[in-house]
């Protein structure tokens, strides 16, 4: 198993007042799976995201990536966990507005061990043409690519995507998708998406949906459609 | 309205910037007030004790004495008054000078004691009785007689007690003066007459002309070129310049510093302003709520300041007064000074923040809503940069330089600002060790002065003969004072050196480099000038620039001296000498040691290092506060990167590195500037100080005081580096995930 998570358990205490946001979770993923991940706002789903990329702790149970458990990494080797092995893509695309295209992308190049060329990734996210513009020179769609670019560019086993359509049209979202498959499948990357729109859910081989902190379900997908044949 | 709430809960959440900017405030208005203030009330003082007291207008020696005092005073409606001095040598070498009262001009002041009543009871000058632990009733014996100290005087022609009026530099250690009753001044000695007048008409020259029909002048000093008299009159010009100049600027820097923040304030509370706009608040009560932060700011920090500076006010008045000898006659608080002090914040930041706060309402509730029109605009600099060829590190960092141009003007003008304050005390004391090395090592090497108090004829056994006058000269259609010395032209005591370095000759006529300077002499040039003493006119040809800064001289062979001013040939006035001379003391008008001056020097020293110690307090303060300010604002303006460096693995280091390293970029930047800056500033500061003075001081600052003043400003940066290292661990990595950005 890639991914295992144990019966992970993670409140948040707010002063006096204790919310559960997952509670004795477990899940396993394989290597080079796309697993999406359901759940309304509030079930946890980003917690849980969180807590895979290692930017969150646990309260209880065991995270283990690759091998490692990572809920018992200490901060600096979390730190190296995410500048190794860990791809984010962000529904806001969380890009420096201040830097161009090939800069946004050179952020995430310039701590990798070893990275993609930049040139091959700008092409392969068809951005090529793009990189010396600014972000808000961008539409939304190219903006994510230019997201997407950053997180594969260091070659990480895992990408995690929040909400990645989210800010999305149908179209930029069905290109995004398109594109994260196709980095699925040409880097042999575990990718895990969690999204609101159950449509999406139909291109992963694992679907995990959650309600209010907990599992509800767990399925593989037998049936996996391609990015350009979903529809919502 | 309900939105008050928010100011308090804005400024405690960014505490450190409004504590900051208060800081300013408090700084600015504690020195307008203080300093205007005080130094109106020295100027008043002043001003009072020269009038009642009847300051002279200048004093002469005269070969023989004036036996025909009232003639004259008749004659030239004018006051003279015979005096007499005695230089009294302490058994520890100092010089206590006695004077015998005077009852018509330079009347003396009582500062604590009584005045003189009866025979044997003398007063003596406050800082010379400290210095020699001599209190009020002590005993002292002067010459075998025994006398009483009654009290602590001043009088106004010693207001800075020098033991000659061409000193630059007071020494309560080994010199003081005294006054004793006029008939008592003959128990002590012969001592050494000379004459105070003050005139109420224009006629001077003729009065002059008059006493040098039978007689002959050997020295006559106006009033501005006495040390002892003038010398605080720069000092007060230097007090008003500080109390005008530096609040002003300090209120400009907080004027930029409230702009950048509130202006981050507004784009950070752009959606709050879109959302209150939305449900129908006006622009009026918008910016009604905004124009609080700058008065809250205002109204602490002008009130705190205004406290503190009028708190200072009497011991500044103490130091002055205490500096010189000055009595304290009248302390009045200025109440123009307090009300400007507290209305001075005001009128810099109110309007300032207005247009700051107008501009940003410009835009529609929705532009607000929607985080404004400007959130992630690329300026021109960032767009025209090609940086391709860098490193990733290197790029971020000048984008991240570019990219909010008055943040880093703000940067760059509060370190040049800080560094600048840094720099005047180091400067000042610079230019004065140039001053005292310039003239006593390089170019006067004689040890011993001794001044006749009439013209020698004749060869000298030991030392050097020299002579002395002060010339009048119109430059510039202006009467300008200096001195010409006679000098031996094989002189070995004085040495001048040109601007290769190559010494000079004593074969021509030589002038300072600073005389040239401040008159645009050039060499070849002639010079038609007037002796003030007999009022004899001839031409001098300038032949060589001496690089002397100190004072606007003019040297000349003694010989040629002689016979243009019509002196006796081998006449002369002072002999230099590199070793003590036994001159009888009732021959001499003065006799000035080099150590003397040194000495001095070193005394003045002392409350220099003080004064130098509190400025760069101050600096390190303002620059703190600046570059802890602008650091925070980059890291607030950073937030959403620095989460996002975290979440891709970023290490702690390497993001200090991204986030704050560039700053240092601004501040060696502010730093260099500041440098010529400030030299500038104190030459036209030591200008104005000494524009009707008889001196100039050159404008210096050393390779050390730069190095040291460059460590402390970077010192100041790393503290304030450290300060806001925590700020950033503190960003949580969630932050970039709620974001919602480009």
């Amino acid at each position: 198993m890639f991914i295992e998570i144990r019966n992970v358990n993670k409140a948040y205490n707010t002063g006096k007042i204790s919310l559960d946001a997952l509670k004795n979770v477990n899940l396993t993923m394989n290597e080079g799976e796309i697993g999406v991940i359901l759940g309304p706002s509030g079930s946890g789903k980003s917690t849980l995201l969180n807590i895979i990329g290692g930017i969150d702790h646990i309260g209880s149970g065991n995270v283990i990536v690759d091998g490692v458990d990572i809920a018992n990494l200490n901060d600096n080797r979390l730190t190296l966990y995410r500048r190794n092995s860990v791809g984010f893509i962000f529904q806001f695309y969380n890009l420096v507005p201040n830097l161009t295209v090939y800069e946004n992308v050179e952020v995430a190049a310039n701590i990798s061990k070893n990275p993609i060329d930049m040139d091959e990734v700008l092409e392969s996210v068809g951005l090529s043409e793009f990189k010396n513009r600014f972000p808000r020179e961008l539409s939304g769609g190219q903006q994510q690519r230019v997201s997407i670019a950053r997180a594969i560019v260091k070659k990480p086993k895992l990408l995690l995507c929040d909400e990645p359509t989210g800010a999305l049209d149908y179209t930029a979202a069905k290109e995004i998708l398109k594109l994260i498959t196709e980095v699925n499948k040409k880097f042999a990357t575990t990718v895990i998406i969690i999204t609101h729109n159950t449509a999406i859910s139909r291109i992963a081989n694992r679907i995990i949906k959650l309600r209010s902190g907990e599992i509800s379900e767990n399925v593989v997908n037998e049936n996996v459609l391609s990015a350009e044949r979903i529809e919502w | 309205m309900v939105i008050k709430k928010m100011i308090k809960r804005t400024i405690l959440e960014y505490k450190a910037q409004y504590i900051g900017s208060i800081i300013l405030i408090i700084i600015s208005c504690m020195l307008y007030s203080s300093f205007n203030i005080a130094m109106t009330d020295v100027q008043n003082n002043l001003n009072t004790f020269r009038i009642n007291n009847k300051l002279e207008d200048a004093s002469f020696i005269i070969q023989n004495p004036i036996t025909n005092i009232n003639e004259l005073e008749k004659k030239y409606d004018l006051t003279l008054e015979e005096r007499k001095s005695i230089d009294y040598i302490n058994e520890d070498k100092s010089v206590l000078r006695i004077l015998s009262s005077t009852y018509k001009i330079d009347k003396y002041a009582v500062i604590s004691g009584k005045p003189i009543t009866g025979e044997n009871e003398i007063l003596i000058d406050e800082a010379y009785a400290s210095a020699h632990s001599l209190a009020i009733n002590t005993k002292l014996n002067i010459n075998n007689t025994v006398f009483k100290i009654v009290g602590y005087m001043s009088t106004p022609d010693y207001v800075y007690p020098l033991k000659s009026e061409s000193d630059m530099l007071k020494n309560p250690k080994n010199f003081g003066v005294a006054v004793v009753p006029k008939n008592d001044i003959y128990k002590v000695g012969k001592g050494l007459t000379f004459y105070s007048v003050k005139f109420n008409k224009n006629n001077i020259s003729e009065f002059k002309s008059d006493l040098s029909i039978d007689n002959i002048l050997i020295q006559w000093t106006n009033k501005k070129d006495n040390n002892r008299i003038s010398f605080i009159d720069g000092d007060m010009k230097g007090g008003v310049m500080i109390g005008k100049v530096l609040p002003i600027a300090i209120l400009i820097l907080t004027c930029i510093l409230i702009s950048v923040v509130l202006s981050r304030l507004l784009k950070r509370e752009y959606l709050e302003i879109g959302t209150l706009y939305a449900m129908g608040y006006t622009k009026g009560e918008l910016v009604w709520h905004y124009l609080k932060y700058p008065i809250i700011i205002s109204i602490i920090g002008s009130a705190l300041g205004t406290v503190i500076g009028s708190l200072l006010v009497k011991p500044l008045l103490s130091v002055v007064t205490g500096y010189y000898n000055l009595p304290l006659l009248i302390v009045n608080f200025d109440i123009k000074y307090t009300i400007i002090s507290l209305i001075l914040p005001f009128i810099f930041l109110i309007p300032v923040t207005y247009i700051v706060i107008r501009k940003a309402l410009k835009l529609s509730p929705l532009q607000l809503m929607r985080g404004g029109n400007n959130k992630t605009k690329v300026n021109f600099i960032e767009r025209k940069l090609n940086l391709d060829r860098f490193n990733f590190n290197t790029k971020f960092k000048i984008r991240e330089l570019c990219r909010s141009l008055p943040r880093a003007a703000l940067m760059i003008l509060g370190v040049a600002f800080a560094s600048m304050l840094l720099l005047i005390g180091f400067a000042t004391k610079d230019s004065m060790d140039y001053m005292v090395t310039n003239s006593y090592s390089d170019i006067y090497k004689y040890n011993y002065e001794y001044t006749f108090n009439s013209l020698q004829v004749g060869e000298v056994a030991k030392g050097e003969k020299r002579s002395l006058s002060s010339f009048i000269s119109k430059i510039n259609n202006k009467d300008e004072d200096f001195i010409i010395y006679g000098v031996q032209k094989n002189s070995k005591l004085i040495s001048l050196v040109n601007k290769n370095n190559d010494v000079i000759g004593f074969d021509k006529v030589i002038i300072t480099k600073s005389m040239s300077d401040r008159y645009n002499i050039r060499v070849g040039q002639s010079i038609k000038v007037k002796n003030k003493l007999n009022s004899k006119e001839f031409t001098v040809k300038v032949g060589e620039i001496a690089k002397v800064y100190t004072g606007n001289i003019i040297y000349m062979p003694l010989s040629e001296f002689n016979k243009s001013n019509g002196y006796p040939e081998n006449s002369y006035l002072q002999i230099d000498s590199a070793y003590k001379l036994n001159i009888p003391r009732d021959k001499l008008i003065s006799e000035a040691s080099k150590q003397d001056i040194i000495d001095g020097y070193n005394t003045m020293l002392m409350p220099m290092k003080y004064m130098i110690g509190g400025i760069s307090v101050m600096a390190f303060i303002i620059g703190l506060i600046v570059i802890y300010v602008v650091t925070s604002l980059v890291i607030e303006e950073n937030k959403a990167n620095i989460s996002m460096f975290k979440i891709l693995g970023y290490e702690k280091k390497e993001i200090y590195s991204l986030i704050f390293s560039n700053n240092i970029i601004l501040v060696i930047f502010g730093y260099i500037i500041s440098v010529p800056l400030i030299i500038m500033s104190v030459a036209s500061f030591f200008n104005a100080m000494t524009k009707d003075m008889n001196i100039t001081i050159p404008a210096k600052l050393s390779t050390s005081s730069v190095i040291i003043s460059f460590v402390i400003i970077i010192i100041t940066y790393e503290i304030s580096k450290s300060l806001n290292k925590s700020k950033v661990m503190k960003i949580s990595m969630a932050d970039s995930l709620k974001e919602k950005r480009e």
